[in-house]
């Protein structure tokens, strides 16, 4: 009965967050036009960082409307007086807040790929982007981690400045790697050791993120 | 099963600034209880045990015969939560929180709902955030009855609620004891609220059971006495004094253990009674507050 519970918690959510989801979506794919079809340099540059500012803000929206603004309105008591435990709400919370995030960042990610692929854009640009897009997936995941299992709005600001001004970091880094420059401006996409590497610490600190937020959630005696 | 709905045993909870020590208590079924104390005593604090949202460092909580947390959920299937603090989804409509509760209750009551409605003069199609302080609150209410739990548990529900609204809301509690089997603990600072519908009084303070006992208990036990002492007498304070203070030759002696034996005692020392006053729950909350903050104190 309990799962039951929990699952319409998540659809609860889901329900709650489309209008966010749809916007997205909508945005996202306007950025990708702009920067595919703009016809010069500079409707793509703002197109791509369009497209970057939606994916970033559907991170802070989702997170900040779904778990940090339920718990400082208080409305998360109302959901916990529903035969659900504390760790169930958490769980539930996780999965409803990932899911409104995958599938827009994958379905907008697919597009961002797929374009760069049938067009004449080059296509060594593919790796980069999908290192990019990868960064605002751990970003997303360690904001969720720290909101879910966390009760300062202090920290939730860190981490929001912490995420934005670190993306900039990244793209430069990765831009002054000869290797990656040179391959980002070739006609097929080769994945250099730089972009490898940053996927893979993306995707194990966005496991380890969410990881920690549950275990911290289980122990944890206090909700309010 | 039991007919205890809530039983505290030995409760203990620490934070940096705030600490419920030693809280033992029990709640039979058919009964609604005030929990009264000043702001900060720990009322919510333990009325979130209660609700396994702040887990107990020491101690027993059992909550319909469940043991809370580790059975939080079992339990919470049966018991119907409001808090003053408590919000609802601004944006969604009072319709759609329905909706949302009774998929997931099936003991969820339609036409108690409807009924619910009218009382409390509601539209399904209100959204939460255009309705008034008043009217969440009794939005909120109506979700967590039309539920029909065994147990309610309300933390200072009726605060910041015009008369109007407050009369409405504690007529629907009452109504509610019409069904033996259940249960109400009923937090609030509002001794009034809680004179009009409780059957038993707790009183809390500092983290401190202070006392507990039916209201009856409580309105016969209490007085106040107003004494004339004469020049160059002393009066004794006598088992049962909570307080006792002279001005001039006036004195006036608070008795949680009112008796003629009492009374005589203090003929018999030399004073002269002017007056007994029956005490109101309000002054016998303060009286009682006062008396243990003296004894801690001390």
């Amino acid at each position: 009965m309990s799962r039951s519970v929990v699952t319409r918690l998540i659809l609860k959510d889901f329900y709650l967050q489309w209008p966010t989801l749809a916007g997205s979506l909508l945005l996202g794919f306007a950025s990708l036009a702009l920067a595919l079809f703009g016809g010069g340099p500079i409707t793509f540059y703002v197109g791509s960082v369009s497209f970057l500012c939606v994916l970033i803000l559907l991170n802070v929206l989702l997170v900040g409307s779904s778990v940090a603004q339920e718990k400082k309105d208080r409305v998360m008591l109302f959901v916990l007086s529903l035969p659900v435990s504390t760790t169930q709400y958490a769980v539930a919370k996780l999965i409803s807040s990932l899911l409104a995030f995958l599938v827009p960042f994958c379905l907008l990610g697919a597009a961002a790929l797929l374009v760069i692929a049938l067009t004449p854009i080059p296509h060594g640009l593919m790796p980069l982007t999908a290192a990019v897009m990868m960064y605002v997936c751990l970003y997303f995941c360690i904001f969720l981690a720290v909101a879910l299992a966390g009760d300062s709005a202090l920290w939730n600001t860190v981490v929001i400045i912490f995420g934005n001004v670190t993306i900039n970091f990244l793209i430069a880094w990765l831009l002054s790697r000869p290797s990656v420059a040179v391959a980002a401006k070739g006609p097929v996409a080769i994945w250099p050791p730089e972009i490898l590497a940053s996927l893979a610490v993306e995707i194990l600190g966005s496991l380890l993120a969410l990881a920690a937020a549950l275990l911290i959630i289980t122990r944890k005696k206090d909700f309010l | 099963m039991t007919d205890l709905a809530i039983e505290l045993e030995g409760v203990a909870k620490a934070f940096r600034f705030f600490a419920l020590s030693d809280v033992s208590l029990t709640l039979p079924c058919g009964q609604i209880m005030g929990l009264v104390g000043p702001n900060g005593a720990g009322k919510s604090t333990l009325i979130r045990i209660l609700m396994s949202l702040i887990h107990q460092d020491r101690g027993q909580v059992r909550v319909l015969g469940r043991s809370m947390p580790e059975e939080q959920v079992a339990a919470k299937w049966q018991v119907g939560y409001v808090s003053e603090d408590m919000r609802l989804y601004g944006f969604g409509t009072l319709g759609w929180h329905m909706k949302f509760v009774a998929s997931i209750y099936p003991s969820w009551d339609a036409p108690y709902a409807q009924t619910l409605l009218k009382r409390f003069n509601l539209r399904t199609e209100q959204q939460i955030r255009s309705l008034s302080h008043g009217e969440r609150a009794k939005a909120t209410l109506l979700l967590m009855l039309a539920r029909r739990p065994r147990l309610l548990l309300l933390d200072e529900p009726t605060t910041g609620l015009d008369p109007v609204a407050r009369h409405e809301m504690l007529i629907e509690l009452m109504d509610v004891l019409r069904d033996e089997r259940r249960a109400i603990l009923f937090s609030s600072h509002n001794t009034q609220d809680v004179e009009q519908i409780s059957d038993q009084i707790t009183f809390i303070d500092r983290g401190r059971i202070i006392d507990s006992s039916d209201k009856e208990t409580f309105i016969e036990h209490w007085r106040r006495l107003k004494l004339e002492v004469p020049a160059g007498v002393t009066l004794p304070t006598f088992a049962g004094v909570v307080d006792l203070e002279v001005s001039g030759r006036i004195a006036t002696v608070t008795t949680n253990a009112h008796s003629d034996d009492l009374v005589r005692a203090y003929v018999n020392a030399g004073a002269a009674v002017h007056e007994i006053q029956r005490m109101t729950l309000e002054e016998i909350f303060v009286a009682n507050v006062m008396a243990s903050r003296k004894e801690r104190a001390s």
